[in-house]
């Protein structure tokens, strides 16, 4: 028991380093605050992985775009990781939700995170219906009480420290045993009923691929298959920090930012303005001149 | 301590003497919570062949009871030669950590028999018949345990378990407990209140019972590498993974149990919390730290907090002192300390006990029968990579002797009628 022998010793003293940083480990590729994209397949292939990609922070990526009329185009593409963990043709496999979740802090002490009060919980909700126009904001997520929206912070924490301590990439596709994985949060039955995500947000917040589009143009208006949906919410515990975005705001009610997309080859887009399609441009175009001309005929004409 | 030095001297040359000995050293750890057992089964284990011990704790039995460390040598039964048992309580799920991945812990040295030097000093009382040391400073001898206690299964941890090997000799029992200076009408608590407690970090009183008292109930508790900490989250259905919110309360300084013992401040639980951090399951985050051993919290539940100033994280005041009370869960033997001190155990959904040495009767029957369900079973493990004929004598003894000394840990595990299959999960017949 005593004769431990050297090289045991050091592999010891290599797996007390590793083991000990493992919970530590400080994923460069990630902060609180980002905004994870999880992924979770219910059966077939991939069905004991999720996938899980940071899009970027919260607040000053997407926060208030659609106020702003911001069009993010190709955000990331994650057609690779899709496709090595859930197959070819992911984006038809009825067995796949999706949505995404953000919070930089769970504990209320009065701080900001660019301009974000604690608390300042950022998730998703399927669009309800199939359309081709992006720009119709079709879901609704609920307001929760105040413990809830704190208990649906930490648990979006410990989300992020999944995130934090099991990669040190942007993206990763983790073993749905690892502890705090997305389908921990976003407990879905064999029925594709969603329970209430993060603790807080009846009804679950991804959406399920299927056969159909949401859309056949991209954040700049080329023409490609949208075949996945999200609108973003924005909700804050906090209206009454010096300085902070929406100070005086409504409380805890979550308010509409934007919409994930995702198309075909992996493109995730975040679109507030649906911009036409080139040939619709041309079209509109087209018909704006000859209408002008028109007018102007008309005008002469009359 | 100068007979001490003679002892020491004869240990000295007949270890000289016999350089080839197969002495065998077994290596404990995990639970705190189990710890008064665990020394007690020892002890007893050892029986009239015990040679030597020391501790890092005060003298006499609650003192090496109590010892993060501690070290036994003498005849051990079905063992030859001499066998030295040493012990470093961390916490249950460190201990799972330590023996499943056979990373090091740090234990006192052998050379800790024969220390000498303010301010070891000699302990008379704590085994009866032998002399051994006190006060001992922490030892930093590391190596790969052999054997750790649990309060909680291997599998209620991340790591990889599939070589640990697991046995349940005992049940550990906890309870609920509020701090010095709890209302009358506080007797009670629902696991859901305690859900939403740890995750908020506080509520109202009259979110507990119907009261007009505006006090607050902050929660406090332990880390992430406790197996009361698991229990908790586990039993009341919080998820033994999630972060908290806990408060690290810091008294001021008066003696455990004196009346003007009274807690100072309350700060939601810093990062950077040496050994308090909570590394388990995240990186370390504000407010999901907890105190590594339950011997701090269990002092400061004997505290009054009357006038309390909180803190925030980074150690700011918020606002003016407070009137406030603590709520946390201890283990019986804890809890029994700290209640002597001025603290109260709640019921849990209805069901009470009062923790005691031993448990009576009554209390022991609700556990065994099924109506008080705030329990898990006591662990002892081992890694199967790491496993010798000396390490499973010292196991069987250990088991074999661990009902006849439980004490206020828990409940023989042959009198159960109840079980259950996992942390928290239904208790059933």
């Amino acid at each position: 028991m005593r004769n431990q022998c050297i090289i045991l010793a050091l592999a010891t003293a290599v797996a007390s380093v590793l083991a000990g940083a493992s919970a530590q480990a400080q994923n460069p590729n990630f902060a609180n605050g980002d905004l994870i994209l999880g992924f979770q397949s219910k059966a077939g292939t991939g069905n004991d992985t999720n996938v899980m990609v940071n899009l970027g922070n919260t607040a000053t990526v997407f926060r208030n775009a659609n106020t702003n009329n911001i069009n993010l185009d190709n955000i990331v593409n994650i057609n690779s990781i899709l496709v090595s963990t859930f197959g070819a043709t992911w984006w038809d496999n009825t067995n796949i939700l999706w949505g995404a979740a953000g919070v930089w802090s769970n504990i209320i002490e009065g701080n900001l995170q660019n301009l974000d009060p604690e608390q300042s919980i950022y998730a998703t909700k399927a669009r309800s219906a199939v359309g081709p126009d992006e720009t119709i904001k079709n879901s609704t997520l609920n307001t929760p009480s105040a413990s809830n929206h704190t208990l649906g912070s930490n648990s979006i924490i410990g989300l992020n420290g999944a995130f934090e301590t099991q990669t040190m990439s942007s993206e990763v596709a983790l073993p749905n045993t690892v502890a705090n994985t997305w389908e921990d949060f976003t407990v879905t039955s064999a029925g594709f009923t969603q329970s209430t995500a993060f603790g807080v947000y009846t009804g679950g917040i991804q959406q399920r691929f299927g056969a159909g589009s949401y859309g056949t143009s991209n954040a700049t208006g080329s023409p490609v298959a949208i075949e996945g949906a999200l609108d973003l919410y924005r909700g804050q515990s906090q209206n009454n920090v010096p300085g902070q975005f929406d100070e005086n705001g409504p409380v805890r009610t979550p308010q509409f930012q934007g919409i994930l997309t995702i198309d075909n080859a992996g493109n995730v887009d975040f679109i507030t303005t649906v911009v036409p399609e080139p040939s619709s441009a041309l079209l509109i175009g087209a018909a704006s001149i000859l209408g002008l001309g028109f007018r102007r005929r008309r005008s002469v004409l009359a | 301590m100068k007979n001490k030095f003679i002892r020491s001297g004869l240990a000295a040359i007949t270890a000289l003497a016999s350089t080839a000995s197969a002495d065998q050293t077994i290596d404990i750890t995990g639970a705190t919570a189990f710890r008064t057992a665990a020394i007690t089964t020892i002890i007893a284990s050892y029986g009239a062949g015990m040679d030597d011990f020391a501790h890092t704790g005060a003298i006499g039995l609650a003192g090496i009871q109590g010892a993060r460390q501690s070290i036994f040598k003498g005849d051990f039964p079905g063992l030859p030669d001499k066998t030295i048992i040493r012990c470093t309580w961390t916490g249950s799920v460190e201990g799972i950590q330590t023996v499943a991945t056979q990373i090091t812990q740090d234990f006192l040295a052998e050379s800790a028999l024969t220390a000498t030097g303010a301010p070891i000093v000699n302990d008379t009382v704590a085994v009866p018949s032998v002399t051994g040391t006190a006060l001992l400073p922490a030892g930093t001898n590391l190596v790969i345990p052999d054997l750790a206690f649990s309060d909680v299964y291997p599998t209620s941890s991340p790591f990889n378990v599939d070589n640990v090997v697991d046995s349940t000799p005992g049940v550990v029992v906890f309870t609920p407990v509020v701090n010095e200076g709890a209302p009358s009408g506080l007797t009670n608590v629902q696991a859901g209140q305690l859900r939403t407690l740890f995750g908020t970090g506080n509520q109202p009183l009259n979110y507990f019972f119907p009261t007009s008292d505006v006090r607050k109930a902050y929660a406090t508790g332990r880390s992430d590498f406790s197996g009361t900490r698991t229990t908790y989250l586990a039993e009341t259905g919080y998820g033994i993974s999630l972060p908290v919110q806990q408060h690290k309360p810091v008294t001021n300084g008066a003696a455990a149990g004196a009346a003007t013992l009274a807690i100072s401040t309350l700060q939601i639980w810093p990062t950077n919390d040496g050994n308090n951090k909570s590394l388990v399951w995240g990186p370390d985050a504000v407010g999901n730290g907890g105190f590594e051993s339950s011997s701090s919290l269990r002092v400061a539940f004997g505290g009054t907090s009357t006038a309390v100033q909180r803190k925030n994280s980074a150690g700011g005041n918020l606002g003016s002192p407070e009137n406030l009370l603590l709520i946390s869960v201890f283990g019986i033997s804890d809890a029994t300390t700290a209640i002597t001190n001025g603290a109260k155990a709640l019921t849990y959904n209805g069901v009470g006990i009062t923790p005691a040495s031993p448990l009576s009767a009554g209390d022991i029957a609700k556990i065994t029968e099924g109506a008080y369900t705030f329990w898990s079973y006591q662990h002892l493990m081992y890694n199967s990579t790491n496993d010798t004929t000396e390490m499973q004598a010292v196991l069987a003894e250990l088991t074999n002797n661990l009902p006849a000394n439980l004490g206020t840990a828990g409940v023989d595990i042959n009198l159960m009628n109840v079980s259950r299959d996992d942390d928290g999960a239904t208790v059933a017949p």
